[in-house]
């Protein structure tokens, strides 16, 4: 028998509609805004857009970050933009597709994944997410490729920072210490686009578990501080791109992986248990290009020349 | 408790009124993490229909430099005063628009009573 959809979830699906249907009116009837904005590599510019994704390094002050001036430095492949619009698929269906062509490769277990499967997982993101992925980068490798991830609270970002500058989730708190790397910046008014980003969306690993972390902690401590890296949820398809921003967590709490609140509600793991099974894998990024946050869709015309 | 809307202003916040559906809402009895994810989502579709209207009505060359300049301080509300110079009763037709999409989005609310 189908499940009954709670309140919750029709008002959602209903709402999503309308907003895909607006979106989609926007782009149709705005291609020279839309084709500028591509060209700027600025996304539609969804002030409230949780998807937005910043990556300049120039300082703002706090309530321009928070204003939601939104860059999207985005992949730079030439794409034919009529095309793209016409042929992009919903963000639901990349993730349904995604999820679909992911399922076969994951383990049921949470661990390392070797052979065949490491390859098919790696080569099935970067067909979807546009960038190289990998598990093991520079000979670094986590102890786990597959495994729980909970549900983090927010950091202190800078001396004086408080939940209540934090423009989301504020519902998670805030973590009484600071991250494994300390504040993300010295001051408020030295924050840029891109601090503020990385404690969005940020991931806890477990480093001190690391075999060689014994001998080689100085170096995994600086490998690791806000290393890119990007979480999936093989279950639904969604994923995001995030830096390593603390450490942790503890092995008793059975889970290997920590999500910021923002990472979790991308990842739809934000509510009940508020913990799930996770893929976690380095982003080859030297040139520093790919932008944080979650992965929005390709347009189909993208995703055949993959 | 108070759901509170916490997000920052747009410019086009001085002619539209949210807090009509913010009540709606409310009414539903969502939790706050609910209800504030819904919330989002009506903030990004408003936002949306906006800057589609305020283009709609802009003279095509005018785009790019408004698109900059909102990018930039998306907040300034020097950004109106500008655009209604462009535009004749920008802010009738940005204030019919939002009572379209509002009435539209009463009309989903209501409907998952159903």
């Amino acid at each position: 028998m189908a499940k009954k959809l709670t309140k919750f979830e029709k008002l959602h699906r209903c709402l999503k509609k309308r907003h895909a249907h607006v979106k989609r009116d926007f782009e149709k009837k705005q291609l020279h805004a839309v084709k500028w904005l591509n060209s700027k590599n600025v996304q539609l510019p969804d002030l409230y857009n949780s998807t937005a994704r910043l990556l300049t390094t120039g300082t703002l002050a706090g309530t321009l970050l928070l204003s939601g001036a939104v860059q999207a430095p985005i992949i730079k492949t030439p794409i034919n933009h009529e095309l793209a619009l016409k042929d992009t698929l919903t963000d639901e269906e990349f993730h349904k597709k995604l999820a679909q062509d992911l399922n076969p490769y994951v383990p049921d277990s949470i661990g390392k994944i070797y052979g065949e499967n490491q390859k098919k997982i790696c080569d099935t993101l970067e067909k979807y997410l546009g960038f190289p992925v990998c598990f093991n980068l520079e000979g670094n490798e986590l102890n786990y490729f597959y495994a729980w991830t909970g549900y983090e609270q927010h950091l202190y970002r800078f001396p004086g920072d408080n939940l209540a500058q934090h423009d989301a989730e504020q519902i998670a708190g805030i973590a009484p210490g600071l991250g494994a790397w300390g504040y993300f910046t010295s001051s408020k008014q030295a924050m840029t686009q891109e601090d503020y980003l990385k404690e969005k969306y940020y991931v806890a690993v477990q480093t001190l578990y690391l075999p060689e972390w014994r001998y080689d902690s100085q170096r995994l401590y600086n490998w690791y501080k806000y290393r890119k890296v990007v979480m999936i949820n093989p279950e639904n398809g969604t994923a995001v791109v995030a830096v390593v921003g603390d450490a942790g967590p503890a092995n008793w709490t059975g889970k290997q992986f920590g999500g910021s609140p923002e990472v979790m509600k991308e990842l739809g793991l934000q509510d009940g248990w508020r913990k799930g099974k996770v893929l976690l894998l380095f982003v080859n990024d030297k040139d520093n290009k790919i932008a944080l946050g979650p992965t929005k869709a390709l347009s189909m015309e993208r995703l055949a020349q993959k | 408790m108070e759901k509170t809307i916490s997000k920052p202003k747009a410019f086009y916040h001085s002619v539209i009124d949210v807090q009509k559906i913010h009540s709606h809402l409310k009414k539903v009895g969502l939790d706050e993490k609910k209800h504030l994810q819904v919330w989002d989502l009506i903030e990004e579709t408003i936002h949306i229909k906006i800057l589609d209207t305020i283009l709609a009505k802009l003279p095509e060359k005018k785009h790019q430099s408004f698109l900059e300049k909102f990018h930039k301080t998306p907040h300034d509300p020097k950004l109106l005063a500008e655009l209604e110079k462009e535009t004749k009763d920008l802010k009738k037709h940005i204030h019919e628009s939002f009572v379209e999409l509002e009435k539209e989005i009463f009309e989903d609310i209501e409907n998952i009573a159903v």
